[in-house]
């Protein structure tokens, strides 16, 4: 008997019991959709948590701060800020270079004044719209095609594009500013921000205060952790608003001096964002920057223990999944058993005509299998259905409370898992009917038929 | 027959709860994007017309230009001094306006008529302004007449052909403010900044 013997009769006996095979297929696929939707859901939950902690950014980055470290910043995941002290680009270099480093995105930034429009129609008309009064801001520039290494969680929008001189990203704090909340990021999109970088020029024995006005789009809400400030662009709209004030005339006035001390750029850098080769090289290399002279802050002992507990939940959950598939496992065994006892005279005949125990074996391997992999098929899809079904539920729960929402995949390694896993579970439920079948002598099976 | 239905159904039904599931309910927010132009420098220079009061920094006459007539490519600078006349401008101003090589620059010299400044002196100092500008560069100059409230209309008279004169003189183009009439600061630099728009 050939294997395209054993499927044909396989198929042959699915469809002469279909009832049974419905309701099998539907226990299997009942099981694997659970597995996958669980393991889908903790997926996703794990990688929300992580963004959480690390603000979007990868788990293995480290804040550098333009200050010394102070007293117990190693034992601590915040900054402990010293005096301070600047980041010039031969401290960038020595950061760099440190074993474990894998890459430095450096930040930038300037203190400007600001005119936001006003604020725009939001769904809630009983609250009081004001009118903005300009203030000062602070706008961080950051090489826009690095972003995705940063601790930046986009809300609402898309992140100016790289180098652009005219669209911004803000931040809580400038809807806070303007009188917003986070739940109205959608509301500043496309409104203009005017940007003045100030300048301090001699007149008489005092000076004035003169600024280099510019727009820009708002395009992006984001969360930032590291980027101080209500605006996050590009490097070079930062850096030519920082040459304008650094381009500040000396003077002998009180006032104008204060006001020029407030203005001096001091650090090259605003701060840098350190990310290391592992999650096991944040401590040394926390250590080698502390010994360099700055600040830092990583959220490693935090991350640490969030992993800890998300396996625990990940292998709870995996096992509620299993004991599933295990019952469906049961219940192919048990229609596989009944498919034995009501097929012993289609036995006796297939081993009088010189069928073998192996090909008998085969022929109820071949059935207990295609009922796994069909299972597993349908269970699988119908779990990643379910976890986007959910997946919605949350995301429009997250929006209202003006969180980002998580990220719903099926993972090939799942998919596959779920069909391959069903499948093999079926063979091994089937294991114990075919042998049964095999062995049945080929006359006690026909006499009992 | 039966199990081809079947399939067929359960293949629809799976297809469509999945399709269910891909549908976001929210639509994302569509930003505006960043067109792409020329970077271009505006400079205003002046006295407290320009300047502005306490208060005016959102609605004086050149940020409202700034904002509604150019590009978002544009940067402006406001140099004017709060005193300043054509003198002033052309002591203090010019020069700092020269580095910065503006692409566009505007020239109102409102404080002269309130302090009696003679005509002709003004009109020499605008002129040496903006042949300072324009020498070497290919900056626009555009220059504003007085507003008819600015002083007694004798004085306006007097320094606008003076302004008038300059102008042609050294290549501006002269800009008519006569039309002003408003006096609620808003309103008022709407108004001048559309007259100046309409001149671009």
């Amino acid at each position: 008997m050939t294997w395209a013997d054993s499927i044909v009769m396989a198929v042959r006996s699915i469809r002469r019991r279909f009832g049974r095979t419905v309701l099998t297929v539907a226990a299997v696929a009942l099981a694997a959709a659970l597995l996958t939707s669980l393991l889908i859901a903790v997926g996703a939950a794990r990688s929300r948590v992580f963004d959480a902690v690390s603000k979007g950014g990868p788990l293995t980055g480290i804040q550098v701060s333009p200050a010394t470290p102070d007293f117990g910043q190693l034992d601590s995941d915040s900054a402990k800020l010293g005096d301070p002290r600047p980041i010039d680009e031969a401290a960038r270099r020595r950061i760099t270079a440190l074993r474990g480093v894998k890459s430095v995105v450096a930040l930038v930034s300037s203190s400007v004044f600001v005119i936001a429009p006003p604020p725009p129609e939001v769904a809630d008309p009983g609250r009081e719209v004001r009118q903005v009064e300009p203030f000062r801001g602070t706008l961080t520039g950051v090489n826009l095609r690095r972003v995705g290494e940063l601790p930046v969680t986009v809300l609402a929008g898309e992140l100016p594009v790289p180098e652009s001189l005219h669209e911004v990203a803000v931040t809580d704090a400038y809807l806070r500013a303007v009188g917003l909340r986070s739940t109205d990021a959608n509301a500043v999109i496309g409104t203009e921000v005017e940007f003045g970088a100030p300048r301090l020029f001699a007149r008489g024995d005092d000076g004035t205060v003169r600024g280099r006005w510019t727009r820009s789009t708002i395009v992006a809400v984001v969360a930032a952790q590291g980027a101080s400030g209500e605006f996050i662009g590009s490097l070079e709209q930062v850096q030519a608003a920082r040459a304008w004030t650094a381009a500040s005339d000396v003077v002998d006035g009180r006032e104008a001096r204060q006001f020029a001390e407030e203005l001096a750029v001091t650090s090259k850098y605003s701060g840098l964002f350190v990310v290391t080769e592992g999650f096991g090289s944040v401590g040394p290399v926390r250590a080698a920057i502390t010994k360099i002279g700055y600040s830092s802050s990583a959220p490693e002992s935090l991350i640490a223990s969030v992993r800890r507990y998300s396996q625990v939940v990940e292998i709870v959950l995996t096992a509620i999944g299993l004991i599933a598939l295990g019952i469906a496992a049961l219940g192919i065994a048990n229609a596989m058993l009944a498919a034995v006892r009501e097929r012993r005279r289609e036995i006796g005949v297939l081993k009088a005509i010189g069928a073998r125990d192996r090909d008998v074996r085969r022929v109820f391997l071949v059935e207990a299998g295609l009922l796994g992999v069909a299972g597993g098929l349908v269970g699988t899809v119908f779990g990643y259905g379910l976890a986007r079904l959910v997946g919605l539920a949350v995301n429009n729960y997250l929006s209202g409370q003006g969180l980002t929402g998580v990220r719903i995949g099926l993972p090939l390694l799942i998919f596959a898992a779920g069909i391959v896993g069903s499948g093999v579970l079926a063979l091994v439920a089937g294991t114990l009917p075919a042998q049964r079948a095999a062995r049945l002598p080929a006359r006690q099976a026909m006499g009992d038929g | 027959m039966r199990v081809r239905r079947v399939i067929v159904g359960s293949v629809v039904v799976v297809a469509a709860f999945v399709g269910l599931a891909g549908c976001d309910g929210e639509q994302a927010a569509t930003p505006v994007r960043e067109a792409p132009g020329r970077e271009s420098l505006y400079v205003a220079l002046g006295g407290e017309d320009v300047f502005g009061g306490p208060g005016s920094l959102v609605t004086g006459w050149p940020r409202v230009l700034f904002r509604t007539a150019l590009p978002i490519t544009a940067t402006f600078v406001n140099l004017a001094g709060p005193d300043d006349g054509a003198a002033d401008v052309l002591r203090r101003q010019v020069e700092v306006a020269r580095e910065l090589r503006p692409d566009l620059v505007t020239i109102t010299v409102v404080h002269d008529a309130e302090r009696g400044i003679d005509a002709a002196a003004v009109g020499a100092d605008l002129q040496a302004v903006v042949e300072r500008l324009r020498d070497g560069t290919k900056t626009r100059v555009l220059v504003g007449t007085l507003p008819p409230d600015a002083a007694a209309p004798d004085v306006v008279a007097a320094l606008n052909a003076a302004v008038t004169q300059a102008a042609n003189a050294s290549g501006a183009t002269i800009v008519d403010l006569s039309t002003v009439r408003s006096t609620d600061p808003a309103v008022r630099g709407s108004e001048i900044a559309s007259v100046f728009a309409a001149a671009l």
